[in-house]
């Protein structure tokens, strides 16, 4: 307690007042042993001028094996994730972004993008957006004359709540991959909410139908809250157009379920999920239990245990982590889980899977290790390590 | 039946078992490490007694946080011989109290007349615990009103770099239940709001195409972070794709998994197929592969997806062994020029 009270003076001795967004840059060197990989990240966001902020996000990394974007040869690559500029003028009323950057778009999908995206707040709390742009794809796929526009008109209802309708075209190679209208809608009053938002394919004139709806409604009453949800999800919101697939896809994901949780006391939460989805007449449950228990006031430590069910010839498994701060500048994690699946193969009836970390931090630097050993259908055993030291710079 | 004595036994053992676990479960706070600011307002004691000059603070003077002198003014006798903050503080409130001070402009002094020079008109929860200083939002909207801020996003009005205070919303904002399944249909209506203290790439790690999964890797030291992919999704991820037909594709471009799959040799073109025996045939107990692609297209085309498609045209051209790959009441109208209508319509000869 001493040691806190002293470190919490000296930080408030130390507290800045509020001033302007410094520039800010980060870096963070992984390592680790399987495949082997390495990786770089670089990352910084700063505000140039009242008006003007800028972020970027890039790496550089090597290994085989890490997904689509490392080269399998282990050679040397690297990208950028984000590079964007993003300027707001006439009172707050504009606002754009150049650059790489995502575009979440009412009920649209996430786009990745090259290129600009426009807001206007206009009278009568009516907001207009745009973009443009070149969706951003893995190398390994890239094509020439790919590009998207898309746009929203949203209103805003009173303090409790807004509508909108968005739609969305991307070609690739030219040609026409996606034509998405959208709808959304959220309400919020008092204790209670509802949102949703549909997305309707266009792409062959011939009778639009819901490509992916979903919904949600909660309540909240002391400590508890309640909550019901539905969704619709289509397949060919899930490929492009342009696919032999999207011809099949006339098989629907549909499920519903409801959740609760509970504060149960000032420091353990409780909740439990049921839901059960449809595909092709067949019914499968998800039912998810977990507690928390905060072992200080701010959650710094804590501990977490749930059971899950994944139906459907998937999967039960149990799960439970901890996080320990052991001192100022240390903090430990532990997390194991153990998975029954439906259809074991070969590899046993039971996949275990184990972490065991340490982390650090102490003025700009951290770090972290890690050790995770697991059995499944993949590996009889494995054991990896993985360590992660990053940095960080301000300058005011 | 248990008799009534067992009962009693019982119900003795689950109040001492509750009683003991109070301290942990936050029922009761542990020690004697908290300030009772109660206690001192009960007694009569003013706020700037302790506090002394923070009705005419500034947002650069100092934060005004009570020094030994102020705690001795008083108790000339402590108990003790330590600093009397050593143990009656709970250092997080001065931790708190830092924060504010590098991420919110705000002036004490400016704020004496409105308030009638009554710290509880903000601070409303000294009244309920000592842990937990900070006014809750509505306490500023109770006065100010702040609808066009709100409507134009302009939270750096009152509040500096959100990004980097990283403080979850609590009472204005809550980011309550599966958060990370919900996030999608609760921000479609208002993302931009989701920006005023989310950054590009906090939405990029996952959304992004031109990454690896640096926010997994990120995270190796903390598994209690929310993650998509916790614990060992490595081993998980082929039965957690089939049981959730997309949903791997509603954040991922198929050919993430191509590319991981390549490289593992478990593609349709490496030394192993994931296919199960029975998944192409002549008959239909033999064509598992029908029901999965009308049941998980997406799944086919992380593998078989752009040239691979020849794959199936192969087949299902029309007059193949395969037949038609239209299903019943299947209408388009588009040209058969046109992807993907052309693989079998012109290239295939068939029209």
């Amino acid at each position: 307690m001493k040691r806190a009270a002293a470190l919490a003076l000296v930080l408030v001795a130390a507290a800045p007042p509020a001033e302007a967004e410094p520039l800010r840059l980060r870096g963070d060197a992984l390592a680790g042993t399987p495949s082997p990989v390495g990786l770089l990240v670089l990352d910084g966001d700063g505000e140039l001028d009242e008006w003007l902020t800028a972020e970027g996000m890039v790496w550089l990394g090597a290994g085989a094996g890490t997904g689509d974007r490392m080269d399998p040869s282990g050679d040397p690559t690297g990208d950028a994730l984000v590079m964007a500029l993003r300027a707001r003028g006439v009172g707050g009323r504009a606002e754009g972004r150049l650059g790489r950057m995502v575009v979440a778009t009412g009920a649209l999908r996430p786009l990745h993008l090259d290129g600009a995206a426009g807001r206007l707040r206009l009278p009568k709390r009516f907001d207009v957006e745009a973009f443009a742009g070149v969706p951003v794809a893995p190398a390994s796929v890239a094509r020439g004359w790919d590009w998207a526009v898309g746009g929203r008109a949203a209103r805003r209802v009173g303090d409790w709540g807004g509508v909108g309708v968005a739609f969305l075209e991307r070609r690739d190679a030219g040609r026409l991959a996606v034509r998405e209208l959208g709808f959304d809608g959220g309400v919020g009053v008092g204790r209670h909410d509802l949102v949703g938002k549909v997305a309707i394919d266009v792409v062959d004139g011939s009778a639009p139908a819901a490509a992916l709806a979903e919904a949600s409604a909660a309540t909240r009453r002391g400590s508890v809250r309640g909550e019901v949800f539905v969704a619709y999800r289509s397949p060919s919101h899930l490929v492009p157009a342009t696919s032999l697939f999207s011809v099949l896809g006339d098989v629907a994901s549909t499920s519903g379920g409801a959740r609760a949780a509970w504060r149960a006391a000032p420091r353990l939460d409780v909740s439990g999920d049921a839901a059960v989805r449809v595909i092709d007449g067949e019914a499968a449950e998800q039912l998810v239990g977990r507690a928390t228990l905060r072992l200080d006031d701010r959650g710094r430590g804590a501990v977490i245990a749930e059971l899950r069910r994944s139906g459907g010839d998937a999967w039960t498994g149990a799960r439970v982590a901890a996080r320990v701060p052991v001192a100022a500048a240390w903090t430990v994690a532990s997390e194991l889980e153990l998975v029954v699946p439906d259809e074991p193969g070969d590899r046993g009836d039971v996949w275990p899977w184990a972490m065991l970390a340490a982390s650090w931090r102490r003025g700009p630097w951290d770090a972290a290790v890690a050790v995770e050993a697991q059995a499944s259908t993949e590996d009889a055993h494995r054991v990896d390590a993985l360590v992660r030291v990053g940095r960080r710079w301000e300058a005011p | 039946m248990p008799s009534g004595r067992t009962l009693r036994l019982g119900a003795l053992a689950i109040a001492l078992a509750v009683a003991a676990c109070a301290g942990v479960l936050g029922l009761r706070k542990r020690g004697e490490g908290v300030f009772a600011h109660r206690a001192h307002v009960v007694k009569g004691v003013s706020c700037v007694t302790c506090h002394p000059g923070i009705q005419k603070a500034g947002d650069h003077d100092p934060l005004h946080l009570p020094d030994e002198q102020a705690c001795r003014d008083c108790h000339e006798k402590p108990h003790d011989n330590r600093p009397c903050l050593t143990c009656h503080s709970d250092p997080m409130v001065a931790v708190g109290a830092a924060a504010a001070r590098r991420h919110l402009r705000f002036d004490h002094a400016r704020h004496q007349a409105a308030a009638s020079g009554n710290c509880m008109r903000c601070h409303q929860r000294v009244a309920e615990g000592d842990t937990d200083m900070r006014p809750p939002m509505a306490a500023c909207w109770g006065c100010h009103e702040h609808d066009r801020a709100r409507d134009l996003r302009a939270c750096d009005g009152c509040h500096v770099d959100l990004v980097e205070e990283g403080t979850p919303p609590a009472s204005h904002l809550v980011h309550d239940g599966d958060f990370a399944r919900d996030h999608g249909t609760v921000a479609a209506a208002s993302a931009d709001l989701c920006g005023t203290c989310h950054t590009e790439r906090f939405c990029a790690t996952c959304h992004g195409v031109s990454a690896p999964p640096v926010s997994v890797k990120s995270a190796l030291g903390d598994p209690l972070r929310p993650m998509v992919h916790r614990a060992g999704f490595r081993s998980r991820h082929a039965v957690e794709a089939r049981a959730e037909p997309g949903a791997c594709t509603t954040c991922h471009e198929p050919a993430r998994c191509q590319g991981c799959h390549t490289a593992e040799g478990v593609a349709g073109t490496g030394a192993a197929t994931p296919h199960p025996p029975g998944w192409v045939g002549l008959t239909p107990g033999e064509n598992e592969h029908g029901r999965a692609a009308r049941r998980d297209p997406a799944a086919c085309a992380s593998c078989h997806g752009g040239a691979g498609e020849a794959l199936c045209v192969g087949c299902h051209a029309e007059g193949g062994v395969g037949g038609s790959p239209h299903p019943p009441g299947w209408s388009s109208s588009r040209p058969f020029t046109d992807l993907p209508c052309r693989l079998c319509h012109i290239a295939g000869g068939v029209r």
